[in-house]
């Protein structure tokens, strides 16, 4: 069935509908609890703008940083392998058990050998939220590209496609979608290791101040800390909302 | 430009797997340049197997298949293949995908606006021309089709039961463009078609396959095929029942 594609001030008033309910839901959670522990949302949101205007800004920015980094390397690697094993049989019965054998086994366990290996900076970050990323994307085109339709094959082949156009024409536009689902689903796993990643052995980062805010007990600028990392998911979600609308048009039609 | 000759001698193609399957065998015919035929069969008697074997899609197993004297290869030039569900890629404008065989033998693009633009113009297509083929109905989507072949100078327009999904109408009106596109080209036609008024209206000579494996059953003259006004006379109903009888007596076969 036809998407019904509706006005952007209707999108707008369902997102702010939406947050308004969280929050009463919040407040609510606060009364009934009535402890340090969860602060009532106004006192975060104050947090949050305040720490938004200083450090908290910071550490947003480093932490979006890692994500963007982590999702680019794994896009820019998985894409074009995804593509490939999914319409070249031989590689794929190649590539296929190692995928299986390794997909299942959570890579976040080897944060202590990747941060040994690859030191206690950024790159061992990005490289481990790169590789959670990678593999769903790998997957995800990899079964984009093989379902692409027969037909479509041989419409292209008839006109004298190579194997260049056909790849060019046919299965990477027909896999775009897949990939940007993938890549939201990606992104949701990758907000999750960040903030595993950024609990050991750093001093930047949301990961990081959530830890410290912790250890401080105060609890304002954790919640203030769980308000940016919200944020800084929807911004990247709407953002990955644009890029689809942007360069999958058909699909918005 | 002109059509080609086509000719297709002891015709084998079979299926490798675990067991194997030969689609079509013994297929021999020969169409003159610029003649039109229609080939009608029940459910897979290898119509389609045929068609692919003609764009050089399918190597045939056995036999020989020559067009204008020499094998086919895909991306022939002049030689265009329309699908049944279009071929159309849903990514693509119309525009797009009209000068898609365009852009694939590696036409500028302003060559390439320059060649679609009367094309689409004539298809009734040039205000639909940033349109997406889901935008389009589907008669639309198939002068699309038509388009993309006929803006590659086609001299062969290979077709696979390209109307099937069209109300009576919008089918007819069709069948007449590509009448025209035949007469004004003198294109080599050939048509795979469930539709037996279809066959009759379009194909000069009507082949009725048999299935497992395909074979020829049946060839029918049809010369008075491609006269706009020929579906009015009671030579075409005669043909039509012709063509049915003999359908009938493959499906009989078949069981």
């Amino acid at each position: 069935m036809r998407k019904v594609e509706r006005p952007v001030w209707c999108r707008v008033t369902e997102y702010v509908l939406a947050f308004l309910a969280l929050t009463i839901f919040w407040q609510l959670l606060a009364w009934v609890l009535s402890k340090p522990v969860l602060p009532p949302p106004l006192v975060a949101i104050k947090a949050l703008v305040e720490g938004l205007s200083g450090e908290l800004k910071v550490h947003l920015m480093v932490s979006a940083y890692r994500i963007l980094a982590s999702l680019a390397w794994a896009t820019l690697v998985a894409v074009p392998l995804g593509l490939l094993i999914g319409r070249i049989y031989h590689l794929d019965r190649l590539v296929a058990p190692l995928i299986y054998l390794v997909y299942p086994v959570p890579k976040v366990v080897f944060l202590p050998v990747v941060l040994v290996l690859m030191g206690l900076g950024d790159i061992s970050k990005i490289f481990l939220i790169g590789l959670i990323a990678f593999f769903q994307i790998l997957v995800a085109t990899r079964d984009a590209a093989r379902g692409v339709e027969k037909e479509l094959v041989y419409s292209l082949r008839s006109l004298g496609a190579t194997q260049v156009h056909i790849f060019r024409h046919v299965v990477f536009p027909a896999a775009l979608p897949k990939i940007i689902t993938s890549l939201r689903i990606a992104l949701g796993t990758s907000i999750a290791v960040l903030f595993i990643t950024e609990t050991v052995a750093t001093s930047t980062g949301i990961g990081y101040y959530l830890m410290d805010a912790w250890a401080r007990v105060a609890y304002d600028d954790l919640f203030a800390g769980v308000l940016a990392m919200g944020l800084m998911g929807f911004g990247l979600y709407l953002l990955l909302d644009w890029l689809e609308k942007r360069i999958c048009p058909w699909q918005h039609l | 430009m002109s059509g080609k000759k086509v000719e297709v001698t002891g015709l084998e193609v079979t299926y490798n797997g675990p067991r194997p399957v030969t689609a079509l065998a013994g297929i021999t015919l020969s169409l003159e340049q610029g003649e039109t035929c229609a080939i009608i069969g029940p459910s897979g008697c290898g119509k389609t197997t045929f068609l692919y074997v003609l764009a050089g899609l399918i190597r045939p197993s056995r036999g020989m298949v020559r067009i204008g004297g020499e094998p086919p290869r895909p991306g022939w030039m002049g030689t265009a293949l329309i699908l049944q569900d279009y071929g159309l890629l849903p990514w693509k404008t119309v525009q797009a995908n009209a000068e898609l065989g365009l852009e694939i033998r590696g036409t500028r693009r302003e060559a390439r606006s320059r060649i679609i633009e009367p094309i689409l113009r004539e298809m009734g297509l040039w205000e639909y021309r940033c349109s997406f083929p889901t935008q389009l109905s589907g008669g639309q989507k198939q002068r699309v089709a038509i388009a993309r072949a006929l803006a590659l100078d086609t001299d062969l327009l290979l077709m696979d039961e390209p109307f099937s999904s069209l109300d009576a109408l919008t089918r007819e009106e069709l069948q007449k463009t590509l009448l025209k596109v035949w007469k004004r080209n003198g294109t080599t036609m050939i048509l795979v078609t469930h539709n037996i008024e279809e066959a009759v209206f379009l194909g000069q000579k009507i082949y009725v396959l048999t299935t497992g494996p395909g074979r020829i059953k049946h060839v029918v003259d049809n010369p008075e095929a491609g006269s706009p006004d020929y579906r009015k006379t009671t030579d075409f109903y005669r043909q039509c029942t012709r063509v049915r009888g003999l359908l009938d007596e493959v499906f009989e076969v078949v069981g």
